[in-house]
């Protein structure tokens, strides 16, 4: 037990030190801290809505089909856990950039940023999702068919259901990676106070110009992730039962 | 280990210094990529055992990782406000290159672009202010604004897609044509020759950036010292770089009568406070009037020459109305202060004053 302290305070301690000066960096509120609260909240919201509609589908193809190319699929979804993101940055610009295989005129824009964070965080619902519907019991869809209800009821009112609160903590995780998203967001959609700038960039150009400000947006983001954290451990704790 | 024995190895260590691995470690702004690089290597063939590590990066950020510990032994910056509040070796700031803006567009982009058509590229890419060619950028616009006019600054900054934390991030997405032009340094654009077209800013708006550099010890002040060989300023010049100037008296002639103006003598004169709006700030200088002398030696008109050729010549009455300073530059090279004059007549690296 004793030799698991001292990783266990490393891991703590930079956490405690962002606490600590957060606590005490009494900084007022900037337009520009404001504005990069809000276009993170109003971005990572928007990702999770398009994570999720889309995600869903796709993680339920996963639990319950084969189809060609199945595995092939599998490890696509998850490579953007692994990948750095500054690589998926790259990756976005070479494919949906103005010169990209997809031309588009999304770089530099919100959407870059949403794009961004649907890239990188997509994966932490759709592997929550994919193992809640491959883990159900499927007597209870069965009895449903055999009852008459039609395939897209069973799953609205069977699957979804019984789902719902491993989605809901697949959700929040992948809420919270969305919210801290940076290296593709710069590489992407650039720096602009108030249309591309959120809390992760903020906090890289704070460090060079408002230290005290950049460990605001820190202790804010810490906040929210340890949040993040609880609530799916008492998600999962409760789904357990 | 006790001081005495302390000492005794390190003694045996400096003996043993042409074997002994040492690591230097420099941290240059992103804009001296090309040209630092090299010279480092250079400066560890001719330093067999020294190994030179070198961190890119915008000069702003380089300075918040050494004020939070990191360590080097040579700061080279691409301003001075960026190391105003650095520690470093005292006297060891140098001025070693000069670099200038420039506007960039993609090379897919054939159209032969006037500075002036800026305001109708949809989009543009600049450097945040927090880094120095940032910082650039915004005084450069401000008086290409006092030309061009407000609603043309204003059609630029509305076309501004990103704010980037170095340049080299501008050069990039200029290169990838994400952005429709970019504002960089002359040498990043020369070091992307062929990926991307060049647009010049006039003379009068530019800017003249100084690279300072400073050592925090010995061995940092070595590589500083290796920055102005006729090799490391070679490489300069190749990358597109200004060269600083040595420092050199100005003359002041009036007929036969000549009187030298250097740092030194300046320091030993009396200096008068005055202030200057520069860039739209007021800005407070401290210099050695030359209204009295000239006052004394009498003329019409004043020909003021620099050493880079440029040129401004004035009214001797305008001069003794608006207050007329010799200060001394940050590299030791001397620069007339003209207050009520636009800045472009304050002549800089002065080398001479001829009274008529």
């Amino acid at each position: 037990m004793v030799a698991g302290v001292p990783l266990l305070a490393f891991l703590a301690l930079p956490i405690f030190a962002i606490a600590w000066r957060a606590l005490g960096a009494g900084v007022a509120a900037t337009d520009e801290f404001n504005q990069a609260v809000r276009l993170s909240f109003e971005t990572s919201l928007a990702s999770i809505v398009a994570i999720v509609i889309l995600g869903t589908p796709l993680a339920f193809a996963l639990a319950r089909f084969r189809f060609p190319f199945c595995r092939l699929v599998g490890v696509m979804v998850d490579l953007p856990v692994v990948l750095p993101p500054a690589a998926a940055g790259i990756g976005l610009l070479l494919a949906f950039g103005r010169h990209g295989i997809v031309a588009t005129s999304f770089a530099f824009t919100t959407t870059a940023v949403i794009m961004a964070q649907i890239f990188v965080a997509s994966p932490f619902y759709i592997r929550a999702a994919t193992i809640a519907f491959k883990g159900l019991n499927r007597d209870l869809e069965e009895s449903a068919a055999l009852d008459g209800a039609r395939p897209l009821d069973i799953f609205g009112r069977v699957t979804l259901p019984i789902c719902s609160k491993s989605l809901l903590s697949g959700a929040i995780t992948s809420w919270a990676r969305a919210l801290g998203e940076f290296g593709a967001t710069i590489l992407f959609a650039g720096n602009l106070v108030g249309r591309t700038q959120t809390m992760p960039l903020a906090i890289y150009l704070g460090f060079e110009s408002d230290l005290d400000l950049a460990t605001k947006i820190a202790g804010i983001l810490l906040a929210i992730a340890s949040g993040a954290i609880l609530t799916v451990r008492w998600l999962t704790d409760r789904s357990g039962e | 280990m006790s001081p005495k024995r302390c000492s005794w190895v390190l003694a045996a260590l400096a003996s043993a210094g042409a074997v002994q691995a040492q690591t230097l470690t420099v941290f240059a702004a992103a804009s001296l990529k090309e040209s630092v690089t090299r010279i480092a290597r250079r400066f560890e063939a001719t330093h067999p055992g020294t190994t030179v590590v070198l961190n890119f990066a915008g000069s702003q950020q380089l300075v918040a990782q050494l004020r939070s510990g990191a360590q080097a032994d040579v700061m080279l910056s691409a301003g001075f406000e960026a190391i105003r509040n650095l520690t470093y070796k005292p006297d060891s700031l140098r001025l070693f290159a000069l670099n200038r803006l420039v506007a960039i567009v993609p090379s897919s982009d054939r159209t032969a672009h006037s500075f002036r058509d800026l305001d109708r590229l949809g989009s543009i890419v600049v450097a945040d202010k927090a880094v120095p060619v940032g910082n650039y950028t915004q005084i450069m616009l401000t008086s290409a604004s006092k030309r061009f006019g407000a609603n043309w600054r204003a059609q630029v900054e509305g076309h501004i897609v990103s704010r980037e934390q170095d340049v080299r991030s501008v050069l990039a997405k200029v290169e990838l044509a994400e952005a429709d032009a970019g504002i960089v340094y002359t040498t990043d654009a020369r070091a992307a020759s062929g990926k991307v077209n060049v647009v010049p800013i006039p003379n009068d708006l530019n800017i003249q950036a100084e690279y300072p550099a400073v050592s925090m010890d010995d061995r940092g002040a070595q590589f500083v010292k290796e920055l102005f060989s006729d090799a490391s300023q070679r490489d300069f010049k190749a990358a597109g770089f200004g060269s600083p100037l040595e420092p050199r008296p100005t003359r002041l002639t009036s007929g036969s009568l000549v009187r030298l103006f250097d740092a030194s003598t300046l320091a030993r004169l009396p200096a008068t406070a005055f202030t200057v709006v520069l860039h739209g700030h007021r800005e407070s200088y401290r210099g050695y009037d030359l209204r009295p002398s000239l006052q004394k030696l009498g003329g019409r008109r004043l020909k003021l020459k620099g050493a880079d050729q440029y040129e401004v010549q004035l009214n001797l009455g305008q001069c003794l109305e608006g207050g007329c300073y010799l200060v001394t530059m940050k590299d030791g090279n001397l620069e007339i202060f003209l207050p009520n004059q636009p800045p472009k007549a304050w002549v800089r690296w002065l080398r001479s004053i001829d009274l008529r």
